[in-house]
């Protein structure tokens, strides 16, 4: 159609004036050609120098937001919980890197202006975030290129056009941008609560082969000497200490006393345990009669005086003369007087609690009862260590940490020091210290596990003097809340045996419940000991269907397994381990990783099961760490502050914010 | 004049015949030209916006932590360059013609190929640049621009990855 209508506005030119009309409509053409082709490379090149600008952002945000990484990180791993220093100087690292990065890609920004930095946490509902800028902490940096100077020589100047001058626009303003931030993390820490936590506190041969004995003897001292610093009185009786500086009957000093006596009611006596009653007398049986043959005393404004005859006188105490009374009036007849005081029972120092309710103070009987307990330990044990039949606060403690360390059974053990678990203790100080000077928003959760395993969900101990209610909010942003429930616990407070794998199912259901879709997941598992608790019947029949070991335990790449737990399983440590628990614990490893959960690992001391520590940690991608049994309990202290703090840093790389270009 | 008139109009009937071929003759080159030069440009243009969206998008591994994305028996170089070429193919380009270097930025081995498992290059830069001949992408069978090279790259920093296991 067009063709023809071409032809026929052709036909009406006449001939003549058709020469060179050709030309015309060709130059006319070529015109709007070389328009369009303009148009369309200054779109390309538009287009072309946006990505490599956009490029040059995102690999500017991302290497700038990397050095917040790593100034956190090498915090962690120096353990420095001074962290606003820390991120001031990352900040400017952030700057220099961003303007290098864009530098070399051949842009220009201004660091001062072009880099800002901000922090980014994820918002209440768990699912949006909220963006604060230019006030630390600072997990995010947004980098801005902007070619936006109507100078074109200067170094941001405007994209120079090359056909698009026709229509005049000489040049186009271009600016991309780019956010990297830091993810926050969701951390459960699944602490080992088991009673092998106080061996280091012990005398046990390993501990004393380890450390000496003069370390354990000073271990109990401390413990001893941190009772009595906190001056705990018993429940019922606000003013009966617990644990008198002056001792507990003749347990009054740290070597203590020794009794030959192997009965136990005899040593019970001689410790005066029971109490002693008071020594009464009264004047008249007390009465000797003198050189003079009288007795004479003042009394209720009196002076009497009996005669050896058996006469009784009095006169005024303010002077006058004698005179005689009857037996009745004579007071000191019947008023008695303690001769010496005696002394009342000696509560044992710890009550016990019944359906998680201190006893109150415990009475003689029940007393009695108790200290007899600990007699018969005391005369029958330790002889190794020299402290056989010595009564003092050393075996006390020992007895105590050893014999009755459940909380129900010794509610004040955990303001003492008991090692390696104070390590512990100190270490998730220090990480949930690290956490909250940090400020990205991470949340904390408290698994604790031993025969069994608990999400911890606030604290309601009865005598721990503090209560602490997470309201639901298992995992928490306020990460001392979970500090303040540890520190108010103690070895075997629950109960004493290693049940690995279902600390970390309790984890993966923390987690599953209340994890943040926006942040990193992540389980810090820690223990001192070897799994020995697992579900009845529980063995290689359980492996969840389609397991397959060479591909899951081959850290090596070889193809082939680099672990197998099976009834060949044995892994050194302190013996007490079973195949079975430790391949139940792997199997909960495993599905915590498919989970999308990694797994930090943290074991301590020589008795550790090292072997599933570092495959767990291997196969989810998690660090490993592992604290050899200290020479002292200060380095193990020392050693755990700076492992936590180490997972406390491992903060997740940097990654770019979606959706902003 | 009415017959130089008739003269010209006879003889233009028969001679200007041919003329628009001739015109058209000398205008058509210069119009195929452009057309041409149009899609050659466009289609550099275009590779050339590919490539470097390859190493925005691709290239990004190399910043993260990648053990986790890299799988046992690989390598994080070979992963790298294998996401680089499926991007570029993935877009319509030949991505197994593309020649891709991987190389330190700065320092005292800059221009030296890069190693991502090397531990002591945690956090350095990394030039990643890429090279496609444009004979591989051209649309018509000249050898105009057979010499020219479309080329993508971008500096960016390497992540923490190196020197860990995998």
């Amino acid at each position: 159609m067009k063709r023809l209508r071409f032809a026929d506005a052709l036909a009406q030119i006449p001939e003549h004036r058709r020469k060179g009309v050709f030309f015309v409509l060709a130059i006319i053409s070529l015109v709007a050609a070389m328009t369009f082709v303009g148009m369309s490379v200054d779109l390309g090149m538009i287009t072309l120098t946006r990505t490599r600008m956009q490029s040059a952002a995102d690999a500017a945000a991302l290497g700038a937001a990397q050095e917040i990484v790593v100034g956190v990180r090498a915090a962690g791993n120096q353990g420095v919980t001074e962290l606003s220093l820390v991120q001031a100087m990352a900040a400017q690292a952030a700057r220099d890197m961003a303007d290098s990065i864009v530098t070399l890609n051949g842009f220009y920004i201004d660091p001062a202006v072009d880099v800002q930095l901000g922090t980014r946490k994820l918002g209440a509902d768990g699912s949006t975030f909220v963006e604060t800028w230019n006030t630390p902490p600072y997990n995010m940096v947004k980098v801005t290129i902007r070619r936006t100077n109507a100078d074109l020589t200067a170094p941001d100047a405007k994209l120079p056009l090359i056909f698009a001058p026709v229509v005049g626009e000489r040049a186009q303003s271009i600016t991309t941008e780019a956010t990297a931030f830091i993810e926050s993390r969701d951390i459960v820490a699944v602490l080992d609560y088991s009673g092998s936590m106080a061996f280091d506190s012990l005398f046990r041969s390993d501990t004393v082969n380890r450390m000496g004995q003069s370390a354990v003897e000073d271990s109990l001292d401390e413990i001893w000497d941190a009772l009595v610093a906190s001056n705990v009185d018993f429940s019922n009786e606000p003013s009966a200490v617990k644990f008198p500086s002056t001792g507990l009957g003749l347990i009054n000093s740290y070597d203590g006393t020794y009794i030959s006596s192997s009965n136990t009611d005899t040593i019970f006596d001689e410790l005066q345990l029971g109490g002693t009653p008071a020594v009464v007398a009264n004047y008249w049986d007390n009465w000797t009669p003198g050189s003079n043959d009288s007795f004479s005393t003042t009394q209720d404004g009196w002076k009497w005086k009996k005669y050896s005859s058996g006469t009784l006188k009095r006169k005024p105490a303010s002077g006058g003369s004698w005179t005689t009374v009857s037996d009745e009036t004579f007071p000191g007849y019947f008023a008695s007087y303690e001769v010496s005081p005696g002394t009342p029972y000696v509560p044992f120092p710890q009550e016990g609690k019944s359906g998680g309710t201190r006893n109150g103070k415990p009475s003689a009987s029940e007393s009695e009862t108790r200290w007899k307990d600990y007699i018969s330990f005391a005369k029958n044990n330790l002889s190794s260590y020299g402290y056989q039949k010595k009564y003092g606060y050393r075996t006390l403690m020992h007895y105590l940490i050893d014999q009755r360390k459940s909380n129900n059974q010794s509610e004040d053990l955990w303001r003492a020091p008991v090692y390696p678990h104070h390590a512990m203790k100190e270490g998730m100080t220090m990480l949930s210290t690290f956490l909250d000077n940090l400020g990205y928003g991470d949340q904390l959760g408290l698994v604790t596990y031993a025969t069994d395993a608990r999400i911890e969900t606030g604290l309601w101990d009865d005598g721990a003097d503090v209560t602490v209610d997470l309201a639901g909010s298992h995992l928490t942003e306020d990460v001392l809340d979970i500090d303040t429930i540890q520190r108010h616990k103690q070895p075997g407070h629950y109960n004493q045996s290693t049940g690995i794998g279902y600390g970390i199912e309790k984890a993966r259901e923390l987690l599953d419940a209340q994890g943040r879709f926006g942040a990193q997941q992540a389980i810090l598992l820690m223990t001192d000991g070897q799994s020995n608790q697992y579900p009845g019947g529980w063995g290689t029949d359980s492996l969840p269907p389609g397991w397959d070991w060479n591909e899951i335990t081959d850290f090596d790449g070889d193809g082939a397994a680099d672990l197998v737990i099976d009834s060949s399983y044995t892994s050194g440590g302190n013996g007490d381990g079973n195949w079975r628990a430790a391949l139940h614990s792997f199997v909960r490893a495993k599905e915590a990783f498919d989970a999308g959960y990694v797994i930090h690992a943290i074991s301590m001391g020589d008795g550790a099961d090292t072997t599933l520590m570092s495959a767990i940690a291997n196969m989810s991608g998690g660090e490993y760490v592992h604290i050899p049994s200290g020479a002292t309990n200060a380095e193990m202290v020392t050693n755990l502050q700076a492992a936590f703090a180490v997972m406390a840093g491992q903060v997740p790389p940097s990654r770019l914010v979606i959706g902003d270009e | 004049m009415k017959r130089l008139h008739r003269t010209i109009r006879t003889s233009s009937a028969t001679s200007r015949r041919g003329v628009a071929a001739v015109e058209a003759a000398v205008i058509m080159p210069v119009l195929i030209l452009l057309v041409m030069g149009t899609i050659e440009i466009g289609t550099a243009l275009r590779a050339s916006t590919i490539m470097q969206s390859a190493t925005r998008e691709a290239g990004r591994l190399v910043n993260t932590d990648w053990r986790d994305l890299v799988g046992s028996g690989d390598s994080p170089n070979a992963k790298l360059e294998r996401d680089l070429r499926n991007f570029v193919t993935a877009s319509g380009l030949p991505g197994n013609q593309l020649v891709i270097t991987v190389t330190h930025a700065e320092g005292d081995n800059v221009g030296q190929p890069f190693d991502l498992l090397d531990g002591d290059n945690q956090l350095q830069l990394i030039n990643i640049t890429m090279t496609l001949n444009y004979a591989h992408i051209s649309l018509f069978p000249n050898r105009y621009m057979g010499g020219a090279n479309v080329t993508a790259s971008l500096i960016m920093r390497a992540g923490m990855g190196g020197g860990l296991s995998n």
